[in-house]
């Protein structure tokens, strides 16, 4: 049995943050209704259109309507958690919003480019002297969607030792903060910051055939990686002798690798790194992760079928061995 | 009181997925010990033979630089350290003692690593059954490639991320860097979580197995399920123009500005004025016919505009913009420090500085950061006497048994 199977949800957000949120609550077992988000747009991005791959993604196994005595409601864009609270005082109220309610930023609108924009990561994606890139798909409402989670579950124990119901807040704009690597305590301790051309660590990309490698070369595997590639030269090249000078001259070590391995094959490289403890990994396209054999040998896919279609659906986020996430054909279809 | 408070969490960690999931329970007030290792130190204690000033307060790696390190300080906040040689009969037993004296244990380290040290999960549920234990490999334990070794970059070129970001034309990108770990840290603590929850009404623990790529598969869901490449075209999507980032006021200082609307677009072309207000981009379909020109002529409208004003600008006309911030905007950030984002901690080797919170607000079940991150095996005598309990002769027969240090190994 699923280890939520005593909690009931109202999912009203109308959001993806608060549907992804809904999801995992229901992906580990609880009751989960699709309410009415009501008419008033998000500030964050829009939750999943009826039928689309977002939807069966983030509301296939949730009811539609609305139950008695909800123990959480993820709130609707324009509903307070104290209104929620009004009508269910034991609840959760969930509110999830782009800058909150409250503060400089109170109501800005905030889809996926400005809160990657803003979160500290999107000025360390991409090449120095070029725009700086944001990231892929709505990842910033997905985080914030898990973070409503991790806080939901610390108040439903909460709850549990007689708190009784609460209001919580997540601001997906603090979120993806949250998620930037900690530069923001090192310009803390000492002024400086990084972005992106100038962070010093052993990684680089080369293109093998037909897909490209990311590699990350400790400097106790350098000289593996120097053998096996046949660049034994670099041992003694005064660019990549040392460390230092290596975190200097990374590229052009890396255009070295390229040249030698561009007409590799990427699984054979990986598997050929790994064995040396070079750490590596293929840079994967939707359609390849789909034929993976390794996630194929790992059970992860699920297999439904809504209105006479099949759909291949990615597994559960963890595995719990006594409390396994439901398996999809005991969802119900409130998207279909 | 703190909801975590009366639980205890061991960490067997490094870097920042395993240390990030610890944190995220510490700060709900659970006690959490991050053991270390004294012949391997975490790398994000950084390499102590070849300082980094930036890593540093003051630029100063200090006489005792794997104390400073604003990594391991930024993601061990109120937590003990325990540096102890799992290979020592001393050593081994205070943390087998530890592990039964807790509810959490958290590894993320690559598969078998928990059977190797002899502290494996059959052998564990069988003595400790209230015990939760979460391995969170990359891969996951099972599988072809479960041996692979990982970190944040390797892992977003798996999960299929990077080849979704890219210049036109332009290689995978890696982004963050490392932005796989925190979705590893949130996925984790919602894991450990979810098993507290079931403990909490059975009484029984769990094995938790997080694979980090599978679980950062679920933010890119819809794509999977329509198996669809993308095919990246920078900051441009399909159905919104102009989505990009322009330059702005300095060398690398960037406003984003998108419009989702027609409507968007004529409020925004009425603030450039000139060629913004011709017919031809009236319209999405003419912006993107346009597109290149388009962004041109943004960019030479916001050229030299301070980014921050000009985004406060065009978010009081209800459009979508914001200042792409760095680490610097970010600790001034009046938004963030109105949202109580920052905890003044002290850290005896570091010093006194504002330390970045966790984003989960609530009325019932607050976190709190209460402790800067420890000293390296600043917890041992702590541990072995307080926890565990054992008499102050054995204690210091312990400390000085070699098993323990407070000071790294030379070289490591």
């Amino acid at each position: 049995m699923s280890a939520l199977t005593d909690i009931t949800v109202l999912d009203r957000s109308g959001t993806v943050a608060g549907q992804f949120c809904g999801k995992l609550l229901a992906d580990f077992g609880a009751e989960v209704w699709l309410g009415d988000a009501g008419s008033a747009s998000p500030t964050i991005a829009a939750g999943a259109k009826p039928g689309r791959a977002l939807d069966i993604h983030l509301n296939l196994r949730k009811r539609r309507g609305c139950p008695a005595d909800p123990d959480v409601v993820l709130c609707a864009p324009d509903e307070t958690a104290e209104a929620a609270r009004a009508r269910f005082p034991e609840a959760l109220a969930v509110r999830i919003t782009g800058f909150g309610d409250t503060g400089p930023k109170a109501g800005w609108r905030a889809p996926e480019i400005v809160l990657q924009a803003q979160s500290g990561m999107m000025i360390s994606n991409g090449i120095r002297g070029r725009e700086p890139l944001y990231g892929v798909a709505q990842r910033a409402s997905f985080a914030a969607g898990q973070a409503a989670y991790v806080q939901i579950l610390a108040s439903l124990r909460a709850r549990r030792q007689g708190a009784g119901g609460d209001s919580i807040r997540i601001d997906a704009a603090e979120v993806a903060a949250t998620m930037c690597f900690p530069y923001v305590l090192q310009t803390i301790y000492n002024g400086t910051d990084r972005r992106r051309g100038d962070q010093d660590i052993p990684a680089g990309e080369v293109k093998c055939r037909g897909a490209w490698i990311c590699l990350w070369v400790y400097s106790n595997r350098f000289a593996a990686l120097c053998k096996a590639t046949g660049l034994e030269q670099c041992l003694t090249d005064p660019r990549f002798a040392e460390v230092a000078e290596r975190q200097q001259n990374w590229r052009a070590f890396f255009d070295l690798v390229q040249a030698k391995v561009a007409d590799r094959d990427p699984d054979a490289f990986v598997a050929e790194l790994q064995a040396m403890n070079i750490i590596a990994a293929r840079a994967y396209r939707i359609s390849e992760i789909r034929e993976s054999r390794h996630l194929a040998a790992r059970g992860y896919w699920r297999r439904v079928t809504i209105g006479g279609r099949d759909y291949v659906l990615p597994g559960a986020p963890f595995r719990l061995s006594e409390t396994p996430a439901l398996p999809q054909e005991e969802r119900r279809h409130a998207c279909a | 009181m703190l909801v975590l408070e009366g639980l205890r969490v061991v960490e067997l960690t490094t870097a920042w997925a395993g240390p990030m999931a610890g944190r995220i329970l510490a700060w709900y007030g659970a006690e959490s010990v991050h053991i270390e290792s004294p012949t391997r130190t975490n790398t994000w204690r950084s390499n102590r033979d070849a300082p980094s000033p930036p890593t540093y307060p003051d630029l100063d790696p200090g006489a005792r630089p794997w104390d400073r390190c604003f990594t391991f300080n930024s993601q061990n906040v109120n937590k003990r350290s325990l540096v102890v040689d799992l290979k020592t009969e001393d050593g081994f037993a205070a943390v087998y003692s530890l592990i039964g004296q807790a509810d959490v244990l958290i590894c993320n380290f690559r598969p078998g690593m928990l059977d190797r040290l002899g502290l494996g999960y059959d052998k564990l549920h069988a003595e400790f059954p209230r015990l939760i234990v979460m391995e969170m490999p990359a891969y996951g334990l099972t599988g072809p490639d479960a041996s692979y070794a990982a970190l944040g970059p390797t892992m977003e070129m798996a999960a299929g991320m990077s080849a979704m970001i890219a210049y036109p034309g332009g290689q995978p990108t890696v982004t963050g860097p490392s932005y796989m770990d925190p979705i590893g840290g949130f996925n984790g603590a919602a894991a450990i979580l979810t098993a507290l929850h079931h403990r909490d009404r059975t009484g029984q623990g769990q094995h938790i197995e997080m694979a980090q790529v599978e679980a950062a598969m679920q933010f890119i869901g819809a794509e999977l399920i329509e198996g669809r490449d993308v095919v990246p075209e920078g900051n441009h999507l399909p159905d919104a123009a102009p989505h990009n980032a322009y330059p702005a006021e300095a060398e690398d200082a960037w406003i984003v500005i998108a419009c989702f609307s027609d409507e968007d677009w004529a409020l925004l072309a009425a603030q450039i004025g000139g060629a913004a207000e011709e017919a031809r981009f009236a319209t999405l379909a003419g912006r993107k016919t346009h597109e290149a020109e388009l962004d041109r002529l943004i960019a030479d409208w916001t050229t030299g505009q301070d980014r921050h004003a000009l985004a406060e600008r065009l978010q009081a006309l209800g459009l979508a913009a914001a200042a792409v911030e760095t680490a610097p905007d970010l600790a001034a950030s009046a938004y963030l420090h109105e949202r109580d984002h920052f905890t003044t901690l002290t850290h005896p080797h570091a010093g006194t500085h504002p330390h970045p919170n966790l984003p989960l607000h609530s009325e019932t079940a607050q976190g709190s950061a209460r402790s800067a991150a420890p000293g390296y095996g600043e917890g041992n005598a702590y541990i072995l006497r307080e926890v565990l309990g054992l008499p102050e002769e054995e204690v210091r027969r312990m400390l000085s048994s070699g098993a323990f240090a407070d000071v790294p190994a030379p070289g490591v």
